[in-house]
């Protein structure tokens, strides 16, 4: 589909291309937001979850009695009380709702509670008495790709595959497993309707999603049950599978009571799915002048327990496993391993994050071994639009400016040395000046935007004009990333109407909008919005025999014909339902018309190391990234700056440490998120062309940051200690001892 | 579960007597409770109203430190910053602002964590607990009173009400360097205070090194003294580098392996002497300063 763009004649303000303010940024500031965790009614009751204590064991049997007994205690629910589906999951329902004959992983929910209070809640689920005979965990994922206990396999094979060069460069590396860790904890209210029904709030980034799985679970009809956008703390793809959607449901039928559940800290670490952890087997082989000429890879990635969306994650780390190189040679053969660790799913730049700390060391690696400058080598095989992806033969139609990308930020000034951003060792006196090497490294990454491989992916958004101001409404979910400020401004651009109002609407008003992931809404739902509020304002034009529309109401001939009050006499209103260039599945070798649309960003990262110690500070990470067009230059640089900040914390800190399949640090006390004083400083240069599909040309920019802002800061810890650091996050000990 | 608030230091020590524990910031007991470590116990007296125990106050023979004195006092303390350097250091970094203002020096020496801030400088700089009961007052070195994690030999009917500190010889500095991973917010992986006297050849007259999250308790390099006596800073250094490696019993748990906190607590014992030995030459080293509110003794 694609978008007209005729615009309003007169330039209005906050619309496209400004840094409009978030309209729910002050009251976010203030505590006065509403989030999910704030949501309050009479009468409810609160939910409390029962887990399992082992990774992997059979139930033998389940008394709920004790629970029952203490005062306040409304409902103790199991798997027998489930009266649909079993199960559920994002792209299979493999995972039951509670635990039945066997759990599978570290904290699976096996009994649900509610109860007058939150804490007598709390007590109750501890109250309830599971027998189980413990089993043998499968934690060791190369053990569980031996044994054939995958969720998917993928295979790609293009060109030549006897292709080989002189030069050649082999590694292995290591990602572990990250958390998405939103400030908000999952949350949500679910409120018996009276007749059978159920209204659901609750933290999700995809309520469509969440309704379909709760009408199956709960065996009602799809008009029963609406699932309502609510205020979300961050999210960055914790929020796409259902954890705590059924069970409120489950527990509000039950009771015919609302009920309320907030998962405290550490159940928010084992209650939402992770990024998968990968092992990755690299080869790549050049020509003496640096043109690459094979790439071998295999890439395991850890499903954990259950499916939720390892197919995908796995394309992508397949997909995208070159990078953005051109190659005629490829081999990549992927995994995604199931095991008894906690289950995965989508994280921020899902898939293209593990291949890209991989594919970048590898490029170093070679430039090394070529005696080539890592840039050069990075430049003289720059994928582009026009050629064909490495892995899977699509022809790139879209921009993708790479050598512009490498360029603008190779031109970029380099710190001076004693330029600090703070020394290593924290804020004390540890390390001082002279204990501190200085390190510089650069990465590259690529990924799709948008849902792929022939996944009919679409949004729909409506467009008002009423006596107020315009509405848009929707079911795309605002995490924190500021899709309201940008429909509202493509609204503003598109219309000539300058109040506008985003109303998040339930899954009964509204078709879905899709996932608020894979870098999606600014294009999909932007798109949509687009085009409704486009030809609303044509139609309107059309039915007055006008030329331009603004706040005063409708013009001709530069004369304002009928006022506003007039116009919105009238019930104006327009649905559209976008859908971005249709793609299609892989073919047996992985190869076809598979993405939408890429994006494209490069780092280079500063550090200083002291080798002693190990210990490690990101001086600066600047960037340029392919953004197509910056709708609101604010937001984009606020994505950027959270994406790297996401991204040093998987190259130097934040990981789940898991024992036999046990989350050790599942707190804040003990999984270390860099804090603001560890963030670096960071120049953004938006790279804009013209061209994508996207409102107004724009793409996504959310997942890019993260991408390559990992490698970048491991090459930089390579550069200054001349450590091989093939694992993220570093540990200080990798570098000193 | 009964909460007391004490309205004077007699009222503390009866509730302690019949069976209550002492609350002061409430940063150890409640959130350790909240994560689970260990239930709140049942009957709790709150002692943060007792003014007289929030003082810092210099005596004949050193410094009284109340025991609820917080660490935002302690970091920027006039005396405190001059003459035991090293106990500023650690103040300055323990938490975040917030939990400097409500944290205090005989919570954290009562809480007898392995990983505690003051511990390892209040060792180097010679202090003794001051704990009093409904029955009568004594004082115990810390050597004494740590008797492993989150131990102390305290009766339950004990409140530490001071820490005092000796006098400081001519020339001497001290200093606490503490090994993190990030910039706030962080527990030690390993700590090391020195405190050092210079004779006026330079040479070392005197000093003291501790060591925190290297053994159950902080502990003292007990030689340190004898291995910097008579040496320049930099030998007394490599020599007491060596010395905190042997004497270190570290474990692995999840932040480090004990080989690196062996590895570590040689090169932080070393780098405390070197800035100790610097202070007491007169250099001015300051005191960590907290980026993020631009605040701390630093000059
Ligand atoms: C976010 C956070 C970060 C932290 N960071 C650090 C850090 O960097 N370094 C560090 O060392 N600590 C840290 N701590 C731990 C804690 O803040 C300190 O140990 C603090 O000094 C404890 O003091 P408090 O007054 O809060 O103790 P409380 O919690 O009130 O008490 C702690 C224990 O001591 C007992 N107690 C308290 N006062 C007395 C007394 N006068 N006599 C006898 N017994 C007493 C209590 O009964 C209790 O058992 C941190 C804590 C938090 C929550």
């Amino acid at each position: 589909m694609t978008v007209r763009t005729e615009q309003p004649s007169s330039r209005i303000d906050d619309g496209i291309g400004e840094s409009a303010l978030r309209p729910d940024g002050i009251a976010k500031l203030k505590g006065e937001f509403e989030y999910a965790q704030d949501q309050w009614v009479e009468g409810m009751l609160w939910g409390a979850t029962t887990r399992s204590p082992h990774p992997h064991a059979r139930i033998l049997s389940i008394d709920v009695a004790p629970a029952l007994a203490i005062g306040g205690v409304h409902a103790v629910l199991t798997a027998d009380d489930v009266p649909g589906r079993a199960s559920f999951g994002l792209e299979h329902p493999d995972q039951p709702v509670l635990a039945k004959e066997m759990v599978n992983f570290w904290g699976e929910p096996v009994a649900i509670v509610a109860a007058e209070d939150d804490a007598t809640a709390r007590r109750a689920a501890a109250a309830v008495v599971v027998e189980y005979e413990r089993l043998e965990p499968l934690t060791d994922p190369e053990d569980a790709d031996l044994r054939d206990e995958v969720f998917q396999r993928m295979r790609i094979r293009r060109g030549d595959q006897s292709a080989s060069g002189s030069v050649v460069v082999e590694g292995f590396y290591e990602v572990g497993m990250q958390d998405q860790a939103p400030l908000g904890t999952e949350a949500g209210l679910a409120v018996p309707d009276g007749h059978g029904g159920v209204d659901l709030y609750a933290t999700s980034q995809f309520v469509h999603a969440d309704h379909e799985q709760v009408v199956a679970s709960l065996g009602l009809r799809p008009e029963q049950v609406r699932a309502h956008p609510t205020g979300i703390g961050g999210a960055f793809g914790a929020r796409e599978d259902v954890n705590l959607h059924i069970h409120l449901c489950l527990l509000a039928l039950h009771t015919s009571q609302p009920v309320k559940m907030v998962y405290h800290r550490s159940e928010s670490f084992t209650g939402h799915v992770h990024r998968h952890p990968a092992r990755m087997w690299y080869r790549h082989e050049a020509d003496e002048d640096g043109n690459l000429v094979r790439v071998r890879a295999k890439v395991l990635i850890d499903g954990g327990a259950y499916a939720s969306t390892t197919a995908a994650v796995l394309a992508n780390a397949c997909y995208f496993a070159v990078g953005p190189y051109n190659c005629e040679s490829v081999s990549v053969d992927g995994v995604g391993t199931r095991t008894n660790n906690p289950p995965c799913g989508a994280m921020r730049g899902f898939g293209a994050v593990q291949v890209c700390f991989a594919h970048e060391a590898q490029m170093d690696r070679l430039a090394d071994a070529l005696g080539m400058d890592p840039l050069e080598l990075r430049r003289k095989n720059a994928l582009e639009s026009g050629d064909s992806m490495p892995t899977t033969g699509q022809v790139i139609e879209t921009p993708l400016p790479t050598v512009e990308v490498i360029d603008s930020l190779a031109a970029m000034p380099i710190p001076e040395e004693s330029e600090r951003a703070g020394l290593p060792g924290g804020s004390g006196l540890t390390t001082e000046e002279h204990h501190v090497v200085r390190g510089i490294g650069y990465a590259v990454g690529i990924k799709n935007l948008g849902f792929s491989e022939g996944f009919d992916d679409f949004a729909q958004a409506r467009v008002l004009l009423t006596p107020g101001g315009a509405i848009v409404e929707t079911a795309a979910i605002e995490v924190g990333q500021g899709l309201v400020t940008i429909l509202a401004q493509i609204v503003r651009s598109s219309m000539g109407v300058s109040s506008v109002e985003v109303r998040h609407v339930d899954t009964s008003k509204i078709d879905s909008a899709g996932s608020t992931s894979a870098s999606r809404q600014t294009q999909m739902s932007g798109g949509a919005t687009l085009e409704a509020s486009s030809r609303l304002r044509a139609r309107i034009l059309e039915h007055f025999a006008g030329d331009d529309l603004n706040d005063e109401g409708v013009w001709r001939d530069g004369e304002l014909v009928v006022p506003m009050s007039r116009v919105t006499e009238d019930k104006w209103e327009e649905t559209v339902t976008f859908r971005h260039p249709p793609t299609s599945p892989p073919d047996g070798d992985g190869q076809g018309v598979v993405h939408a649309d890429f994006a494209l960003a490069a780092h280079r990262a500063v550090v200083d190391v002291d080798p002693e110690l190990g210990l490690v500070t990101v001086v600066r990470v600047d960037t340029a990234q392919d953004v197509g067009k910056a709708l609101n230059p604010q937001s984009v640089v606020g994505q950027i700056e959270g994406g790297i900040m996401q991204g040093v914390g998987l190259a130097i800190m934040e990981e789940l440490i898991l024992d036999h399949g046990v989350i050790r640090n599942p707190n804040f006390t003990d999984y270390l998120l860099p804090t603001i004083l560890d963030a670096p400083d960071v120049e953004a240069l938006l790279i804009e062309k013209e061209g994508s599909w996207g409102p107004f040309g724009a793409k996504g920019v959310g997942e890019p940051p993260t991408i390559s802002s990992t490698a970048a800061v491991a090459a930089a810890i390579r550069n200054a200690t001349g450590r091989a650091i093939n694992r993220v996050p570093v540990r200080p000990q990798d570098i000193a001892l | 579960m009964s909460f007391a608030i004490a309205g004077s230091l007699d009222e503390a020590l009866a509730a302690l007597a019949v069976g209550a524990r002492p609350i002061a910031g409430g940063t150890d007991l409640v959130v350790g409770a909240r994560q689970g470590k260990a239930p709140l116990p049942a009957s709790l007296v709150a002692i943060d109203r007792l003014d007289e125990l929030a003082h810092i106050e210099s005596r004949d023979r050193g410094i009284r430190i109340g025991a609820m004195v917080t660490h935002s006092q302690l970091m920027i303390d006039q005396m405190i910053v001059s003459g035991y350097t090293a106990l500023a250091d650690a103040a300055a970094l323990v938490g975040s602002p917030s939990t400097r203002n409500i944290g205090t020096l005989g919570g954290n020496v009562m809480n007898a964590s392995p990983a505690m801030d003051t511990g390892a400088p209040l060792m180097v700089l010679g202090a003794v607990a001051q704990l009093r009961s409904a029955r009568g007052s004594r004082t115990v070195e810390l050597s004494d009173l740590w008797t492993g994690p989150g131990q102390t030999s305290a009766e339950t009917e004990e409140l530490c009400v001071a820490i005092d500190l000796p006098p400081r010889p001519a020339r001497s500095g001290s200093a606490y360097v503490r090994l993190e991973y990030r910039r706030a917010m962080e527990i030690a992986i390993v700590g090391a205070a020195a405190s050092v006297t210079l004779a006026d050849d330079g040479t070392i007259l005197g000093g003291a090194v501790a060591l925190s999250a290297v053994a159950p308790t902080i502990i003292e390099v007990d030689d340190a003294g004898a291995l910097m006596t008579g040496h320049l800073p930099d030998a007394a250094a490599a020599a007491v580098a060596t010395a905190a490696s042997d004497v270190a019993r570290p474990i692995s748990d999840l932040r480090a392996s004990d080989t690196y906190r062996r590895h570590t607590v040689g090169v932080m014992a070393a780098r405390a002497v070197d800035a100790a030995a610097r202070r007491a030459a007169g250099e001015e080293i300051g005191v960590p300063v907290n980026r993020a509110i631009g605040v701390g003794a630093s000059r």
